[in-house]
């Protein structure tokens, strides 16, 4: 009979030593899994997002700066000045019909358009910003992009009355920038203020627009930077 | 529904001039109202980014109000007053983003670790109780058990 009761008393014992072992590492495991960090991978992934989201986060005053610094074909420093962003920010409305499937097709997110004028007046520009989910599907379509022709195609020209762009319209592109920045495609069309349409027999010289690829690097800038996770910002929730 | 609406009110702005004996030249004929685009309706239904292109177009001249009247055409989009085709520097597309989520915290698994930990305390807490029970209790002295076994009252006479 003694012997029973201490066989049984030692199980208790030992089941009570493991079964309060378990619990404790139990709610340890808990409480790491609760309140764990954010690893390698979150933050890179995160950042990623944050990339991806800028166009619909930042002010587009930042998007699009207000003035752009440029070098003329002679080499004179000038300041292109926007003079206007657009309204609408779907895919479809800033690009030509035969790229708006393409466009959809790889999850283009937004079409954000503005309009600068370079220092003296006489050229104007349309600077696009495509936002795609991601690296891969921006430089899918950049890749399906026609090749660099005149006039240029591709971005659809925003005309703003009122301004030094008032004028320009589709016939009278020109010349086109393209760049890809992160999931950001950068499209730039040239023209002139006055709105002559593009005559293959009066083709103007390369650096007739020297202010498009300034302009289009200064947009693909913030767009493209990329930013550390702060989980102490609201826009990230750690 | 809202394109006719848009429609209805550029109408409304230019029609009524033309009827009321406005310079329209003689070429010209029924208007022909050509929607360019109507693009960019935001999320929240307000009209603020709402980018419509709409040209009014009689043949002939430019009317004053804005109707191409013909000639050379004027490129882009006409404004309707009231709705800017432009968008203010300081303007979020998103004006109240949900955060980014960084941390993708396993709900399931700490629910599983959660009710095994609770477990495992209920289990314990019965094992330490039947260790008081049957955990053998010291003998009982001698001058305590013939205590014990006098008859009530009997331990106080002496």
């Amino acid at each position: 009979m003694t012997r029973r009761r201490a066989a049984l008393t030692a199980a208790c014992a030992v089941i009570a030593a493991a079964s309060l072992g378990l619990a404790v590492q139990a709610a340890r495991s808990a409480h790491v899994q609760a309140a764990r960090g954010p690893s390698a991978a979150e933050l890179d992934q995160a950042e990623r997002t944050a990339v991806a989201q800028r166009w619909e986060r930042l002010p587009l005053g930042q998007v699009f700066p207000a003035a752009v610094g440029y070098a003329t074909a002679a080499g004179a420093p000038g300041t292109a000045t926007r003079l206007g962003i657009g309204a609408g920010d779907d895919c479809m409305g800033a690009l030509d019909g035969p790229l708006q499937a393409t466009a959809a097709s790889l999850g283009c997110q937004g079409g954000l358009r503005a309009t600068y004028a370079d220092e003296p007046g006489g050229t104007v520009y349309t600077v696009g910003v495509l936002a795609f989910p991601d690296d891969t599907a921006a430089g899918q379509f950049a890749a399906v992009l026609p090749p660099p022709s005149y006039p240029a195609t591709v971005l659809n020209a925003l005309p703003l009355p009122g301004t030094a762009a008032a004028r320009f319209g589709d016939p009278g592109r020109q010349f086109l920038v393209r760049r890809v920045a992160g999931p950001y495609v950068i499209l730039a069309v040239s023209g002139y203020a006055d709105g002559r349409p593009a005559r293959p027999e009066a083709q103007p010289g390369p650096g007739a627009f020297a202010a498009a690829a300034p302009i289009a690097a200064a947009v693909a800038a913030p767009l493209s930077r990329p930013g550390a996770v702060d989980c102490a910002d609201p826009e990230f929730q750690c | 529904m809202l394109t006719a609406v848009v429609l209805a009110a550029a109408l409304a702005g230019t029609a009524p001039r033309a009827a009321a004996g406005a310079p329209v030249p003689a070429a010209s004929v029924a208007p022909v109202v050509r929607v360019l685009a109507v693009r960019g309706f935001p999320a929240d239904g307000g009209l603020g980014r709402l980018a419509v292109g709409i040209r009014l177009r009689y043949g002939g001249a430019v009317s004053g109000d804005g109707g191409d009247f013909g000639g050379p055409p004027l490129p882009g989009t006409a404004q309707i007053p009231g709705l800017s085709p432009t968008a203010g520097p300081g303007t979020r597309l998103a004006r109240s983003p949900a955060p980014i989520v960084v941390t993708h915290r396993d709900g399931a698994r700490v629910l599983a670790w959660a009710l095994a930990s609770t477990a495992a305390a209920a289990v314990a807490a019965l094992a330490l109780a039947a260790l008081v029970v049957f955990s053998p209790r010291p003998r009982r002295h001698a001058a305590a058990r013939e205590l014990a076994a006098m008859p009530p009252g009997d331990d106080l006479i002496g």
